[in-house]
Parts: structure tokens; sequence; C-alpha cells
């Protein structure tokens, strides 16, 4: 009787299985596109949806969030296809390529190839440049075939100035603006005083380079510090253009000398390799809690100890931990032999290093100042000293802050400009009435009012920087490489960037963007990639692999 | 009012902690990072508990430091922008109230002429059009077009004559609508015929019968009023510029600015409840019944 | 005829009045119920009709104006964006290419939709705690009170951007946002009539017949104070629309694929200096909502009023 049971019931368990594979297919759930809230990304993603629902048939819904509810999402792999951009943190493709590794701490889209890790791995350890490229290409070329993201656009800066402005340039990579080098010439009034007036947009919430992160404070410790080099307009490093005279690198290419030259912050005290030590140490240090600290994780040690626990007051052991630190820190790979050489052991050969110690950072940290300071330090006027060309000499907070020629910089002469006035008028149409006034010299463009200033003579700078969308690959219907590649190739970059963005992007047809550089200063993309994906999109065989993919996972064709 | 205030306080120290994300959330940040950053300001540590060392502080009179500007402290950020903001509050409330009580006065008494309907279409117009829009228009049109006024920035009187009158507009025309109710329901009573019967000169009338009670129903709405002026400044601030407070509530938020945010909740709950007090102050001048029953009490 | 004192009144002067019975206590002016004289009242007032025109308008325009217009509000055409107002797209089109005067249609009845939602949430809540709060006064009227002032105290805006970024967006997060402190008025409101109202004899009447507190508040204190009830309504509806648009332009008006009148004049502003018929044409549909229930309601205001009838 008991048995009979059993059997009944196991027949009727297959029996609905049956039927469940007999059954049409299971239909397709709700996609979402997952974008952020400000008007231009509501327009950007709603041209995606667009083309999605005339390419593909499907239908796409748009969830429009404020930037940190995307990033927690995002973090939280909760998400099915999301709008996300990454800028360029050092001139070289890899800051684009490792993020997707197996296990990386950006890689939000749960995407795991073993080929890809070893490719990544093999460029992040050769020393031999041409070894490391066509390994970067390889990978890329991966990643764009599985296609965990599709790389949309390449964006492009906008911007106008007075035709008397000259030589502000704009940086593709790290703090954008450079005004080391910026005169007047024939302003309406004379040049004799040379100053410029721009907007800043906001506060810049960090001054302190050991810590900062944000944009706007970049722009003004790039002003206000030097670092090792200094960028020529040209976007080369070449010795002697920063604070180092001269360096060597070891056969290896794993240790790097560095041999400074007389400098003095603008408090008088000079700027020795002390400093440059200290101020490293201090972005490593897991007590510092910088965000950026990973971007010295290459110098030796420097992962380990920032990743080392920090203990709270309460804690029983603190004197201890804090000794463990303290300890870990001396065998960190920066060390000032004197106060004029500087020594840097790197974990592996790096590079794109050269690139590295012109970001912010990798600036010295007074340390006069600092230990004296504490955590007030930049806090204010007259609780900060500069390094660079400029000083800042007045900061109204949340309101206007002016940046004063530096007299102690050792390169004074090259620099003609004697103040930077900066607004911080975070409104996108007020700069814009205030530069057509000719209150300010030389204001960005935003996507709304580009057909406005394109005749009047607006420029466009290309950027280090890529959009794309993410796949989550652990969902239910983008788990399948088919049907994201389908996703990428029924989107039309050429029409998008025409028809939708209109502001100079490029159609990103491959993720690294074409202003990075490979081996010998040339275009990684252009050189070394190409184009992976085809500028209009390939409807036919993007229809096709939707139909493939989503029979492989059962589910029906809406 | 202390007990409201502990509500305030609680209900947005939860709301906020609620919120996705946190202040150190970016793009370019690792999860390890982020982790030891938290634990920096105190944020891993159970939300009970910082509750409790917020509130310890608050009795302290310390809102803490801003986590989005690390450098500054929430007591400074309040204390340099509260008095532009209210500078410029002021100043547009200044413009409503004459403005709008004599546009108000002028349509009363000479209800259905073309006075009345030129004041009711400015009130109206300041009623329908929304701040940014205002805003918007009145720098591009006056300040670029024209020339007339500063475009933006906030470094003298002249600068702050657009905002503010951008800012008051609404509340202009809200007083002048009900200020000309008001006269036109006064002018109806009966204790005004009789004042006519007296023989009293039409000015005697006008200030001392008519305006008189004709201001009372003002007074009580003066407080909702003072508050949306506060919640106008945002959007005026941003657009013209203006280093005040209003900004701070709105992008706190999206900064996930923890204490920023409770700081100028907690700021703008007290400031609201104590112009609410005034308003009650105000009204028992004003009206003598009122000051009558509480002599008696 | 100017008497002179010196002419005699006499008795022949005079006629005596015949009176029928009951004929003193007939109603010689025609009755007009309460309600009917409102009417009467507000077709009096020009601007409050034009009002009611516009009103009407409007929602013939959100309701009708889809079936006239050959276009989906939301259908993109990535070729044809920012064109200005022509024959065949009567509004233009945004800068997605998306018919304007479709999406005007369809701005016009989520606005409205928002407003009237916002205004029957105020009411349902505002009249039962205000109601409740007037008529049992004393120390319940003291703590419900304290609560409201309580609420009156938080920066309106503060609660409604932490409240939509908390529970995400969406077209009613937007309306509890506009509500969520948005009752409070109402409540005073209705609190106060019932205080004036529940002294009068009828209220007492009513009691001494042995009706229900409930019964009291429902059928005799609130249809009483719905004269002010409505005139509040219909300011809290186009404040709740402004409060929409107020919101869209910090990013937290309604989520896509909803547009509103604000997401729309929001979406325009950006283009004023180009494009400016993208701002003007949704402005203008602010204005004539505002206009519209601004002169009804004060037209309402006016004949409900009975201190004002002549």
């Amino acid at each position: 009787m008991r048995r009979a049971l059993v059997v009944l019931m196991a027949a009727l368990v297959l029996a609905t299985m049956c039927v469940g594979f007999a059954s049409a297919a299971k239909p397709l759930p709700k996609l979402v596109l997952l974008s952020g809230d400000s008007q231009i990304a509501r327009l950007y993603a709603q041209g995606i949806q667009e083309m999605i629902r005339k390419n593909l048939g499907l239908p796409l819904e748009i969830e429009a969030v404020d930037f940190k509810t995307r990033l927690q999402k995002m973090r939280n792999n909760d998400f099915q296809i999301v709008f996300a951009g990454w800028g360029a943190d050092y001139d070289d493709p890899m800051t684009f390529l490792d993020m997707w590794i197996t296990g990386g701490p950006f890689n939000d889209v749960m995407w795991s190839n073993s080929s890809y890790d070893r490719l990544i791995d093999v460029a992040k350890t050769s020393p031999d440049e041409a070894v490391r490229m066509k390994a970067m290409s390889q990978a890329e070329k991966i990643l764009i075939g599985e296609t965990p993201i599709a790389p949309l656009y390449w964006p492009a800066w906008n911007f106008v100035e007075h035709p008397y402005v000259k030589n502000v340039v704009r940086k593709t990579v790290g703090s954008d603006f450079e005004w080391k080098w910026s005169y007047t010439e024939g302003r309406p009034g004379g040049d004799k005083d040379q100053f410029l007036r721009m907007n800043f947009g906001e506060e810049p919430p960090d001054l302190d380079p050991a810590t900062s992160t944000d944009q706007v404070s970049f722009w003004v410790i790039n002003a206000t510090y030097e670092g090792l080099a200094r960028k020529n307009p040209e976007m080369r490093i070449l010795p002697g253009s920063g604070l180092a005279e001269s360096w060597t690198v070891s056969e290896d290419r794993k240790v790097y000398t560095f041999k400074l030259r007389n400098a003095k912050w603008s408090d008088g005290a000079p700027v020795t390799a002390y400093d440059f030590e200290f101020g490293w140490k201090r972005a490593i240090d897991p007590r510092t809690a910088s965000q950026y600290a990973y971007m010295m994780y290459v110098v030796k040690n420097a992962e380990k100890v920032n990743a080392m626990e920090v203990p709270d007051d309460k804690d029983a052991k603190k004197a201890e931990k804090n000794k463990a630190i303290d300890d870990a820190l001396a065998a960190v790979g920066v060390k000032a032999l004197d106060a004029k050489t500087l020594r840097v052991e790197l974990e592996a050969p790096t590079p794109f290093f050269l690139d590295l110690i012109t970001f912010i950072t990798y600036m010295p940290s007074p340390r006069h100042m600092v230990e004296k300071l504490g955590d007030e330090y930049a806090s204010e006027v007259d609780k900060m000293v500069a390094c660079g060309p400029f000083k800042v000499s007045k900061w109204q907070h949340e309101y206007k802050i002016v940046l004063e020629k530096n007299p102690n910089y050792w390169d004074a002469k090259s620099v003609k400009l004697q103040r930077i006035e900066a607004d911080m008028i975070k409104d996108i149409a007020t700069p814009l009435n205030m530069y057509d006034a000719g209150e300010l010299d030389l204001v960005g463009v935003p996507g709304t009012y580009i057909d406005q200033y394109r005749n009047k003579g607006m420029r466009t700078i290309a950027e280090a920087t890529a959009w794309y969308l993410e796949f989550n690959c652990e969902h239910e219907i983008f788990k399948n490489a088919k049907i994201r590649r389908a996703f990428s190739l029924a989107i039309d970059r050429q029409a998008y960037v025409d028809y939708v963005l209109k502001n100079g992007s490029l159609p990103a047809t491959s993720l690294v963007p074409p202003t990075i550089h490979g081996k010998d200063g040339v275009s990684f993309h252009d050189v070394y990639v190409g184009d992976l994906l085809p500028k209009k999109a390939d409807i036919k065989l993007a229809k096709q692999l939707l139909a493939e993919g989503l029979a492989e996972l059962g589910y029906a064709m809406p | 009012m202390l007990a409201a205030l502990w509500v305030i306080v609680t209900a947005t120290f939860f709301l906020m902690h609620s919120i996705p994300g946190d202040p150190f959330l970016s793009d370019k940040v690792t999860e390890a990072i982020r982790q030891n950053m938290l634990r920096k300001y105190g944020l891993d540590k159970p939300l009970w508990e910082q509750y409790v060392i917020y509130l310890g502080n608050l009795l302290r009179g310390d809102f803490g430091t801003s986590l989005k500007m690390l450098h500054r402290s929430v007591n400074d950020m309040i204390r340099d922008g509260f008095p532009v903001s209210a500078l410029l509050g002021l100043e547009a409330l200044a413009y409503a109230v004459t403005i709008g009580l004599l546009l108000g006065t002028l349509a009363g008494f000479r209800h259905n002429t073309w006075l009345d309907y030129l004041a009711m279409f400015v009130a109206l117009i300041g009623i329908s059009v929304p701040g940014f829009i205002m805003g918007g228009l009145m720098q591009y049109i006056i300040g670029l077009k024209l020339g007339w006024l500063p475009i933006a920035r906030w470094e003298g009187f002249r600068y702050t004559i657009m905002p503010a009158v951008a800012l008051g507009l609404g509340t202009l025309a809200v007083m002048a609508r009900m200020m000309r109710t008001s006269v036109l329901e006064v002018t109806n009573q009966d204790y005004i015929k009789t004042a006519k019967a007296k023989g009293l000169s039409q000015r005697e009338i006008v200030f001392r019968h008519v305006l008189r009670n004709a201001i009372l129903p003002i007074v009580t709405i003066l407080g909702p009023l003072t508050a949306a002026i506060v919640t106008g400044s945002f959007v005026i601030e941003l657009i013209f510029g203006i280093p005040g407070l209003g900004k701070y509530y709105v992008q706190s938020i999206f900064n996930r600015d923890y204490t920023l945010i409770l700081g100028t909740t907690i700021f703008y709950a007290i400031l609201l409840v104590f112009l609410n007090f005034l308003v009650d102050v105000a009204y028992g001048i004003v009206d003598p019944r009122i000051r009558l029953m509480r002599s008696r009490e | 005829m100017r008497l002179s004192s010196a002419q005699e009144i006499t008795q022949d002067m005079f006629e005596p009045l015949r009176l029928g019975t009951g004929e003193g206590e007939a109603i010689t002016r025609p009755p007009i119920s309460y309600w009917r004289e409102v009417v009467r009242r507000f077709r009096r007032n020009r601007l409050a009709v034009a009002g009611l025109v516009i009103l009407v308008a409007l929602l013939a325009f959100a309701f009708i104006g889809p079936l006239v217009s050959p276009w989906d509000p939301r259908e993109q055409s990535l070729f044809d964006t920012n064109k200005v107002p022509s024959r065949e797209h009567w509004f233009g089109t945004d800068n997605l290419g998306r018919d304007m005067f479709a999406r005007l249609c369809y701005g016009t009845k989520v606005s409205l939709f928002v407003g009237v939602m916002a205004a029957l949430i105020d009411l349902v809540v505002g009249v039962i705690y205000g109601g409740i709060s007037g008529y049992f006064g004393g120390a319940v009227d003291d703590v419900m009170m304290r609560i409201v002032d309580i609420l009156y105290g938080i920066p309106y805006i503060i609660v409604a951007i932490l409240l939509l970024v908390v529970i995400g967006p969406g077209l009613w997060s937007v309306i509890l946002a506009m509500t969520i402190t948005g009752w409070v008025g109402m409540a005073r409101l209705v609190r106060g009539q019932v205080l004036q109202l529940k002294e009068q004899e009828f209220v007492l009447a009513a009691r001494a017949l042995g009706a229900s507190h409930l019964g009291i508040i429902l059928r005799h204190l609130i249809p009483n104070a719905m004269g002010v009830i409505i005139v509040q309504m219909t300011f809290t509806i186009p404040g709740a629309i402004f409060g929409e648009a107020f919101l869209s332009f910090i990013g937290l008006g309604v989520p896509l694929p909803l547009a509103s009148l604000g997401t729309m004049a929001n979406d325009g502003y950006q283009y004023l200096r180009i494009y400016p018929y993208q701002l003007i044409i949704p402005a203008v549909a602010i204005i004539m909502t505002m206009l519209g229930f601004n002169f009804v309601g004060d037209g309402l205001r006016d004949a409900l009023d009975p201190k004002l009838r002549r």
C-alpha cells in the first residue's frame, strides 16, 4: 500500500515534469535598465530603450535612481542591465581592463573568465611592453566577445573660451585642467593683470592630496602641488618636469630612484624626499582611510598594509595593533635615502608607474604642517601650503576660491597667470549666462546647450572615459552570452552619438578609449585593438543571437 | 517643543540610514577601503549605538563633522550659510509683505477696477510660475539680455535684488490675494458701516478699522509662508550661486552626508517652530481679543 | 412730497390693509436651497466661470487630445528631434523626437492625477484627523494637535526628498511625498470648523436625539464644513502639481516612462535658450492649471460664504 503510494507520487512528479517540458517556453520576465536620474542620464537611457525596442523588439523598462542608490545596487548585484562608466585613473589600458578579472573589486557584473584573468596577470607582471600590449589586446577581445559589458560611447568634453584665453590645457587623464602655462592675450581691458575666471561648480570637498578623490579638488591640488613629474601639454612625462630632476630604473624595472631638485613649500620650508615618503605612506596607512589608497597598491607591500585592521578606541590590543601597522609601514617600498633621494620599490614592473607619479595621491605631504594639524590640514587657507605653480589665497566656502601664483615655486618664471578666480555655481545655465556676459573666461558646455554653442567657437576634447552597459552575468536572462551580445549588437552606436548624445562623443567600438596610449605613445585602441564592434547595429545577427540564446534558456521569443 | 525635536531627530536618523548607500560609497572605492572608512567615522557600529552617540553630541550642541566635506564641521557650515540664507529670506519676505499687502489693499479698495485686475494678474503669475523657471527667466532676461542686475554671485545689495524678488514672488502673490479678500470681507462688516455712520474720515476708517482687521488672517499664514521661502531658497540659491544653507539639505541627502542631513533638519525644525511662536506672539499683538483673553488669564 | 409742518395728518389719509390668515408667514421670494444659491452666485462670478471653462478644457485636452493626435507620447524618433511646431507636429517634438502634443496630453493627465490623488488623500486623512480632534476636544485635541505641530515643524521638502530616496521613485511615491505632511493643513482647517460648529444648536439637538459621535461628525459636522473643505481642495490640487514640478527640478519627479507637466517643464527649461517652445508649452499648461483651480477656488469660496450673500 505504502509502496504503491510512493510509486504513484513518483509518477505524478514525473508527469508534471514532462508536462512542464512539453508545454510552451516560459514567458520572458520584465527587463529593466538601471540608470542615473539626472536629466541627461534619463535621456541617454531612453535612447538605449528605443534601440532595443526597435531593433530587438523587446520592451525595456528604465529604473532611474540617484547616484548612490545605483552604485549600491551594482555592488549588491541587484540589477539586470546598468548604465555605467569608468574614467581612466592613469594612462594605460590596464586601468580599464583589470577591473573585470574574477572577483575584482569593481567587477559588479560577476563575470569570470580564466583566460582573461591569465592574460591580465601576464600584462601586469611582464616587463616587456610588447608582450603586455599583446596580452591586453587579446584580453579586450575576449571581454567584448563575451559581452559582460557592451561599450556604448567614449564621451567628449565641450567647452567655450574667450579668444583671449591661451593655453588652458585639459588633460584626458587625472586632473583635467592644467593652468601652469596659461595666460591671456588681448583681453578687453588689457593683459597687464593676468588672471582667469572659471566656475568649479562646487566646493572642493578635500584639498588634502592623501585623501582627496573628487574632480574639483584634483584641479586645485594639481595647481597647488607638484609630484615627481608633471605632464607637459602633449601629455608626455619627461624627467625634470616636476620636483624630481632625474631618475634611474633598475634592471628588473622594479626599483626607481628619484633625484629631487631644490624646491620650497610656499611657507619657505624645503620640499624633501621625506615629504614624499611621508605623504605616500600616509595615503597607504589604513588609519588615514584614504579612498584612493588602491592607487598606491603597485608599491611594494602597500596593499598588504592598507588591508590591516585598524583598532578602535575601545580595543584592548590597540597599542599592539597600532605598532603592527607602524612596523608594516616601515616595510613599504618607498624610502627617502636622504633629503634629495627617494627610492621606490614596486610589486611588479609597472610600465605606467611614471604616469602614476603625476596622480594626486602621489603628491608630497608637508610633514611639518600635517603633523601639527592632523585632520585639520588643508581645511582653511592658513592651514595648508603649496609646492606647485599656484597657492590657495582665498577660500570662501561654498562660494569662491582664489588661486594665486606661488612665488616659491621652482619654475615660477614659467607661470604667467597671477590669479585664478573660481566660482562654485552648481546650476548649469547660470555659468553660461555669465560667460555670455563676459564674467567667466572659460566654461564647459553641457549636453543640453550644445546646439546653441556649436557655432560659437565651441571646442570638443575627447576624454579618457568609457560608458557602457553592464549585464548582470548571474541574472536568469543575462547569464547567456548570446543574449548579452544580441543587446550589444542591437545598439546603433553611430546613430546613438549622432542623434541622442549630439556632443561630439565617439561610438565605442571597444572598451579602452583611443585617448589611452599603448607602447611608444601610440593609441592602444587604434594600433592594437581596432573596432571590435560595428558602429552600426547588426540587427540580423542580433536577432538571431537573441533567438538562439532565448531558446537555450527555454524562454519564448516575445 | 523638546519632545517634538526628539521625534524629528529620531525619525530622520532612522529614515536616512535606511537609504541605500553610505557617505563613502563611490564608483572608485573598493569594498575593503569603504569598510575601513566606515569604521574610521564610527559608521560600522550598530545603528542604535550610533544613535545614542549622536544624541549625546547633540545635547552638547555638536552636530558633528560633515561626511562629505571631511574637514568641515556641520556647526561651521550652518554658521557660515545661515546668515546668507536669512538675509535672502528676510529680503524676500520684506518685498513680499510690503508689495503684497499694498497690492492686495489697493485691489480690495478698488474692487473690479483695472487696478484690481492688474494686481491679481501679478499675483496669479507669482502663484503659477515655478521658482526655477521664474529664477532662470529673470536671470536670462534682466541679468543677461538687459544687463540691469548681476547674473549671479553674492557681493552686495545689487546682487540680492533679483534672487530675493524671485524667491518672494510666490509669497507676494499669496499675500496680495489674501489681503484683497480680507479687505473685501472687512469692508462689508457692520462696524465699518457704523464707523462711516459715525462720520469718521475715510483715512481713519481705512487705517484704524479696515487694515487693522484685514491683516489678522494674514498674520496666521506668515508661518507657512516663511516655510515656503525656506524651501524655495534651495532653487534660488542654486541658480544665483548664493553661498547659503538652502543647497545643503538637498545635496546632503544625495551625498548620504548623515551628519549634515540631521544638522540641517534639526536647525530648520527649530527655526520653523521658533517662527511659528513669533507668529503667535505677533497675532496676540495685532488682535486685541486675544490680548484681552491673555490678560484675563 | 414734502409735508409742511402746518399740514394736518388726518385719519382719512390711511387705509387698513386686509390680511388673510397665514398670509403673513408666506415666503414671497422663491425658495432657493443652499447649494442652488451657491451655484447661482458662482455663475455670476465671471472669473470663476472662466476658471471652470479652463479646467474643463484641460480635462478635455488630456482625455480627448490623445484620440485626435496620431502620435504616441512615448514613441521616439531619433531623426526628428527638437522640431519646432509644424502641421505634422502641432507642438513640435522634444529632444528624443517625441511629439510634444501627445506628450502634453499625457503629462497633463499624469499631473492632474497626482494633484487630485494628493488632494483626496489629504482630504480623507485631514478630515478624519481634524474631525476627531475638533469634536472631542480637551486632552484628545491637545495630543493630536501637538503631533500636528511637530509635523508642521519639519521642513516639508526634507521629508519629501528623504522619503523619495528611501522608497524609490514611483508615481505613488511622489503622491505620498506630497501628502505626508500636506494633510496637516486640511486637518487644522477641519478642526477649526468643527470646533466652531459643534457648539451650535443643531449639534446639541442631534445629541439630544441620541445620535452617536460618529453620526454627528459624519452627518452634521463634516457636511457643514464641506464648503471650506472643497475650497481647500481646489488649492491643494494645484499645490501638489506645483510640488511635483519642484521635485522634478531635483530629479525626483514622476519616474520614466511617465511624464508630467513638471518633468516636461524641467526638460524644456534646459533648452530655454535655443528651443524656447519646449519650455513655453508645458509652462503654459502649468499656468492654465494653476489659474483654473485658483479661479474656481476663489469663486467657490465667495459663493459658499453666506456673509457675502447679497
